[in-house]
C-alpha cells in the first residue's frame, strides 16, 4: 500500500503539482475544471496555461499518480464525450497525503518555535 | 451575445501552433489543450477583461512554444536530462559567482589587472580603429542599391593582358549596343570646367560628361529636382545635375537653383536636380551632364564604362560577353587603336584599388599587435599561475575539482578581458577620429567609416575567447601538476623547467611578430626618406600654381592669347614676384594630350611614330620652374605665332629617339604635314618617385594656345601672400576668368606624400607599440627565470663568479631568447616586404642596412628589458639563496 518508490522520488512535490493533486482529491475532473479549481485555491495567484497544465498532467500520468478516465465524473458537470477526466490513483492520493503531512509537520514545528503565534482554523 | 468567441478560426490557428509539440503528445492532448484554451477565453471575456483576444494569443504563443519544446526535449534526451533547463539555471548562478570571484581577484591584484587591461585596451583600440576603416572602405558594400551588381569595364593592352585602361568611343558604343550582360550601362569622362553664374565668383568644377544615365545605373535618387530623361541624351543635352556639396557651397542649398541656367564650359545648361552626398561617383565630380556621343568620335581612351549586371549574370560571364563583342568588332574591321579586348571588374574593387594594399598592411599591423598583446597576456597569466601553484595544490587537496579551479582562473581572465575590450573600444573610437583626420584626402569612402556593431562584435569575441584561453590553459596545466604532487608548492624542478620553456616559446613568438612590424616600419620609413630626398627635376619651393581658365572650348584664340599675355604681364609686375609663366600643366602633372610625330630617321626607315605628351608653355617657363636646360636654347618672345614652329624636348625623348645624335636642329614631322624644329633639350621632370619619366614635347604658348592653363609664379616671399593681389589684377582684366584652388607646388608635393606619410606614420606607431609590448614580454620572462633560479645565482657566487659574470649571464640569456625570435621575424619580414612592394618607392625588398638596424633595435630592447632582472640576480647573496 505504501508506494515508497514513488514517494521517495516525488517528495517534496512542486507547489503546482501539489495543487493539481489537491484539485483531484475530491473527485475526477477534466482539464479546465482542474485549472479553475487551482485558480480558486490559490486565490487566482496561479493561472495555469493549457500547455503547462498538460505537461504536468503528462508527467503525473507517467509517474502513476494520476489516471485518465473517459466516463462519468462525480461532479455536477454535464457529461461531455469529448472531455477526458482525470482522477488520483492510490499512489497519487498517498503522495498528496504525505506531502500535506510533511507541510503540516513543518507548520507544527514552526509553531512550536513560536514563528507562528496562533493556530488558524481552516 | 453577438458573434462567437473565440472566433471560429481560432481552433485551426491553435492547432497550427500545436505543431511545435511532438506528434504523439499532440495527438494525445490537442483537443484537451484547445478545450482549456477556449474555456479560459470565454471565462475572461465574461469577466469583462479588456483586449482578451490579444492577451490570449500572446499567452498561447509563449505557452505552446515553451511547453512544446519541453516535450520535444524530453523525448530526445529522456527524463534524466529533462532537468537540463534547471541545470542551465544553476550554471547561470555559478557564472555569476565566478564573475564575482574574478572581480575580487582583480581587486586583490590591481597591478596585474592594470597591465592586462592596458594591454588588451591598447591592442583592441588600434584594432577597432583600423578594422573600422578597413571594413568601411574595403568590405562594406558601396552606398548604392544592390551595389554588388555594379561593375566597371576595362580595356586590355594590345596583347590582351587585363590592364586598367579606359575605353574608346567605339568600344562604349559597341559594348553598349551589343551586350547581353548588363541591365544598364553608362560611360563618362571627366573634365575640369569653368563654371559661371550670377551667384558667386567663377570657379572650376569637375564635370562628368555622361553617354548614358549614370545616376540611374547606380540607382541614385536626386534630393531635389529630377533625374535625367532618356530624351536628355538625344540632341545636345543642355541639362546638368549638381552635387550636394556644390549646391551647399555655391548656392547655400537654395532649392530655387533647380530650373536655373548656369554656364559650364561656356555652355548654358539648365540645372535639373541635385544628387545626394552618397552619390560620390566618380570621386571628385561635382556636376553631371549628358554629352552628345558625337563629340567623342576619336580614338582617345578617355571613357570609363560603368554598368549594372543583369539578373543572373556573373562577372565572369560578362567578361566573356564583352570579350566576344570586342573581338567581333575587330573582325568587322575596327582599328586596333579603337577597339581592344575588354574585361570586367566589380565596381567596389575598382573604387578601392589604390588603397587596398595600404589598408591591408595597416590591418595586418594591428592584427600583429593584437597577437602580441594576447601572447603577452598569456605570458603574464602563466607567470601568475605558477606563482600560485601552492594555492592551487592546496585547494586541490581540499577537494576542489579541477574543472572548478580552471573555471575560477578562466573567470578571472574573462573579467579582465571584458574590461580590456571595453576600454579598448573607447580608445578605438577616439583613435578613429584621429586616424580619419590624418588619412589622405584621396582615400575613397572615408565618409562611410564608423565604429560599427560588426567591429565591436569581432573585438569582443576575439578578446573574450583569448582571455578565457590564456587564463584557463596554465591553470589546467598547473592543476594537473598539483593533483600529482602537493610538493609543487615548493617549486619542483619539473614545474620550473616547464614554466620556463613555455614562457620562452611565447616570448620568441612575440619577438618574431614585433620584428616583422619593426622591419616593415623601417622599410616604409626608408621608402619615405627616398621620397623626401627624391629629385623631381625642378625647384618645388616658393612656386605658386594658379589654375586659370579664360575661355573654354569656344574661346577665340586671338582674344584668348591676348588676355593670357596681359594676365601674365600683370602678375609678373607684382612686387615679390621673381618670374611668372603660363603652362598647360602644373609641373607635377606629366600627362597631357598626345600627338604623333616622326623623326627624320623614322621617316627614312619607315619605323613607327613617337607620341610625346604636349605641354604648351610661355617663354619664361623653364627659368620659372627651374628645370635645367641641358642643350640648345629655351623659348623666347620671338617664337610667336608667325615664326617657325619650334619645340623643346626632354632628356628621355632625346635619349630614346635621337640616341647619340644632337637633337637640336632636327625636325619632327606631324601627321598633318606640320614640321617642328627642335631648339633645345631640358631635364626630365618626375612628379613622384614611382613615375617613369615620360616623353615630353614643349611648345611655345604663342604657337599652341590652350584655353585651360596654369599661371606659375615664383616668389621671394611666401607664395600664398600674393594670392589676393593676383586675383585682383587678373579679375581687373575680366571678372569671368576662373581662378581657383590656388596652391603652392610644395603643398601639392606634400599632397602626393600624404598617403606614404600616413602609412609610414601609422605603421611606425604600431611598431612602437609592438616594441613596448615585446619589451614587457621579455622583461616578464627574464624576471621569472631569474626568480626561479635564485639558488643558482647564490651557488655561482659561492663557486667564484663575480657580479659582472652573473650580470653577463642573465643579459646573454635574454639575448638568446630574443635572437631566435628576431631571426624568425627577419625571415618572415623579407616575405612581408615582398607583399607590400606596391606601397614602397625605390626600396629593394631586402635591404641589409634595414635588417641590421632592426636586429640592433631588438637586441637593445632585449638588454634593456633584462637589465632589472639581471641586477636583481647579482643582488642575491649566497646565504639568502640557500635559505630559500
Amino acid at each position: 500500500m505504501t508506494p515508497k518508490r514513488v514517494l521517495a522520488s516525488s517528495l517534496p512535490l512542486k507547489p503546482v503539482v501539489y495543487h493539481i493533486l489537491a484539485a483531484l482529491a475530491d473527485g475526477s475532473k477534466h482539464g479546465y475544471a482542474i485549472k479553475r479549481d487551482i485558480g480558486v485555491r490559490s486565490q487566482n495567484r496561479l493561472d495555469l496555461d493549457p500547455g503547462t497544465l498538460y505537461r504536468l498532467i503528462a508527467r503525473l500520468l507517467e509517474d502513476g499518480l494520476v489516471e485518465g478516465v473517459t466516463t462519468s465524473p462525480t461532479t455536477k458537470e454535464p457529461e461531455d464525450g469529448r472531455r477526458r477526466y482525470y482522477r488520483l490513483t492510490e499512489d497519487g492520493r498517498a503522495a498528496y497525503v504525505a506531502e500535506t503531512e510533511r507541510m503540516a509537520s513543518l507548520v507544527d514545528s514552526a509553531r512550536a518555535d513560536g514563528v507562528i503565534r496562533k493556530p488558524r482554523t481552516a | 451575445m453577438g458573434g462567437s468567441y473565440p472566433p471560429s478560426w481560432a481552433r485551426r490557428v491553435y492547432m497550427l501552433l500545436l505543431r511545435i509539440y511532438p506528434r504523439a503528445t499532440r495527438e494525445r492532448f490537442d483537443q484537451e489543450l484547445f478545450d482549456v484554451f477556449r474555456c479560459s477565453w470565454i471565462a475572461k471575456r465574461e469577466a469583462g477583461e479588456q483586449a482578451v483576444a490579444v492577451r490570449m494569443w500572446v499567452r498561447a504563443l509563449r505557452d505552446v512554444t515553451v511547453n512544446g519544446l519541453a516535450f520535444r526535449f524530453r523525448r530526445t534526451y529522456g527524463r534524466t536530462h529533462a532537468s537540463t533547463l534547471s541545470k542551465l539555471r544553476t550554471l547561470l548562478v555559478t557564472v555569476r559567482q565566478d564573475t564575482r570571484w574574478g572581480l575580487r581577484a582583480m581587486r586583490r591584484n590591481p597591478g596585474f589587472a592594470a597591465v592586462v587591461i592596458a594591454t588588451f585596451g591598447l591592442a583592441v583600440g588600434v584594432n577597432a580603429a583600423v578594422f573600422s576603416i578597413v571594413d568601411g572602405v574595403l568590405f562594406q558594400p558601396l552606398p548604392f542599391p544592390e551595389s554588388g551588381r555594379l561593375i566597371r569595364v576595362w580595356s586590355t593592352d594590345t596583347l590582351g593582358v587585363e590592364r586598367f585602361k579606359r575605353s574608346t568611343f567605339a568600344e562604349v558604343t559597341g559594348i553598349g549596343q551589343r551586350n547581353r550582360s548588363f541591365s544598364g550601362l553608362a560611360a563618362y569622362s571627366m573634365v575640369p570646367s569653368r563654371m559661371l553664374d550670377g551667384y558667386s565668383t567663377p570657379e572650376t568644377v569637375v564635370l562628368a560628361r555622361l553617354t548614358g544615365d549614370l545616376p540611374a545605373v547606380l540607382g541614385a535618387v536626386p534630393i531635389a529636382g529630377r533625374t535625367f530623361h532618356p530624351t536628355d541624351f538625344q540632341g545636345d543635352g543642355r541639362v546638368v545635375m549638381l552635387s550636394q556639396g556644390l549646391w551647399q557651397r555655391r548656392y547655400g542649398r537654395d532649392p530655387q537653383i533647380v530650373g536655373e541656367q548656369v554656364s559650364i564650359r561656356d555652355e548654358m545648361l539648365t540645372v535639373i536636380g541635385i544628387l545626394p552626398e552618397t552619390f560620390e561617383y566618380p570621386q571628385d565630380a561635382e556636376a553631371w551632364r549628358p554629352f552628345p556621343v558625337a563629340a567623342y568620335q576619336d580614338d582617345d581612351r578617355e571613357l570609363v564604362i560603368v554598368a549594372r549586371l543583369a539578373d543572373g549574370v556573373s562577372v565572369a560571364q560578362s567578361t566573356s560577353d564583352v570579350r566576344l563583342i570586342t573581338s567581333g568588332m575587330r573582325n568587322e574591321g575596327a582599328d586596333v587603336d579603337e577597339v581592344q579586348s575588354a574585361w570586367v571588374q566589380p565596381l567596389r574593387a575598382t573604387v578601392v584599388r589604390d588603397v587596398r594594399t595600404a589598408l591591408l598592411l595597416l590591418l595586418a599591423s594591428v592584427g600583429l599587435i593584437l597577437l602580441i598583446g594576447c601572447v603577452n597576456v598569456a605570458n603574464l597569466f602563466l607567470t601568475r599561475t605558477s606563482h600560485r601553484a601552492s594555492e592551487l595544490a592546496i585547494r586541490t587537496a581540499l577537494g576542489a575539482s579541477r574543472g572548478r579551479l580552471v573555471r575560477h582562473l578562466a573567470s578571472e581572465g574573462l573579467v579582465l578581458a571584458f574590461f580590456g575590450v571595453t576600454v579598448g573600444l573607447f580608445v578605438g573610437r577616439a583613435l578613429l577620429t584621429v586616424v580619419l583626420r590624418l588619412a589622405p584626402a584621396s582615400t575613397p569612402r572615408l565618409s562611410e567609416v564608423s565604429l560599427n556593431g560588426f567591429v565591436v562584435a569581432v573585438m569582443f569575441g576575439t578578446v573574450l575567447i583569448t582571455g578565457i584561453l590564456v587564463s584557463a590553459l596554465p591553470g589546467w596545466r598547473w592543476s594537473r601538476l598539483a593533483a600529482g604532487s602537493i610538493n609543487v608548492g615548493t617549486r619542483s624542478a619539473l614545474g620550473v623547467s616547464r614554466g620556463v620553456s613555455a614562457h620562452r616559446g611565447l616570448v620568441t613568438a612575440e619577438v618574431a611578430l614585433s620584428t616583422v612590424l619593426v622591419a616593415v616600419a623601417a622599410t616604409l620609413a626608408g621608402s619615405f626618406y627616398n621620397l623626401l630626398s627624391f629629385d623631381r627635376g625642378f625647384e618645388t619651393e616658393s612656386l605658386l600654381a594658379v589654375p586659370i581658365s579664360i575661355a573654354d572650348d569656344h574661346g577665340s584664340t586671338q582674344e584668348t592669347r591676348l588676355l593670357y599675355a596681359r594676365a601674365l604681364e600683370l602678375t609678373r609686375s607684382l612686387p615679390g614676384v621673381v618670374s611668372a609663366a603660363l603652362s598647360f600643366r602644373s609641373p607635377l602633372q606629366t600627362t597631357s594630350f598626345r600627338l604623333s610625330y616622326r623623326t627624320a630617321a623614322a621617316m627614312g626607315d619607315g619605323s613607327t611614330s613617337v607620341n610625346p605628351y604636349l605641354h604648351s608653355v610661355s617663354p619664361a617657363y623653364f627659368s620659372t620652374v627651374k628645370v635645367s636646360l641641358s642643350h640648345g636654347r629655351a623659348f623666347s618672345i620671338a617664337d610667336d605665332v608667325d615664326a617657325r614652329a619650334v619645340g623643346v624636348i626632354n632628356d628621355t625623348f632625346a635619349r630614346r629617339h635621337f640616341g647619340g645624335m644632337d637633337p637640336v636642329g632636327q625636325l619632327l614631322y606631324g601627321e598633318t604635314g606640320d614640321e617642328i624644329e627642335i631648339v633645345g633639350v631640358v631635364g626630365d621632370i618626375r612628379p613622384t618617385a614611382a613615375s617613369m619619366p615620360a616623353l615630353v614635347l614643349y611648345r611655345p604658348f604663342a604657337q599652341l594656345v590652350i584655353p585651360f592653363n596654369y599661371l606659375l609664379v615664383r616668389t621671394v616671399t611666401n607664395p600664398l601672400d600674393l594670392v589676393p593681389a593676383i586675383r585682383e589684377r587678373v579679375w581687373s582684366l575680366n571678372p569671368n576668368i576662373a581662378l581657383d584652388e590656388i596652391a603652392t607646388i610644395s603643398e601639392e608635393v606634400s599632397g602626393t606624400l600624404a598617403a606614404p606619410r600616413f602609412n609610414m606614420l601609422f605603421v611606425s606607431v604600431f611598431a612602437g607599440i609592438a616594441l613596448v609590448l615585446a619589451m614587457i614580454g621579455v622583461y616578464g620572462v627574464m624576471s621569472y627565470t631569474v626568480a626561479s633560479r635564485r639558488p643558482e645565482w647564490g651557488l655561482r657566487q659561492v663557486l667564484g663568479a663575480d657580479r659582472m659574470t652573473v650580470l653577463r649571464h642573465v643579459l646573454l640569456d635574454s639575448l638568446r631568447v630574443t635572437a631566435s625570435g628576431v631571426g624568425i621575424g627577419l625571415i618572415l619580414s623579407v616575405a612581408v616586404r615582398r607583399a607590400i612592394r606596391s606601397v614602397l618607392y625605390d626600396v629593394a625588398p631586402a635591404e641589409l642596412v634595414v635588417l641590421i638596424a632592426v636586429f640592433a633595435v631588438l637586441a637593445g630592447v632585449a638588454i634593456v628589458a633584462a637589465l632589472i632582472p639581471a641586477i636583481r640576480a647579482t643582488g642575491v647573496t649566497p646565504l639568502a639563496a640557500f635559505r630559500d
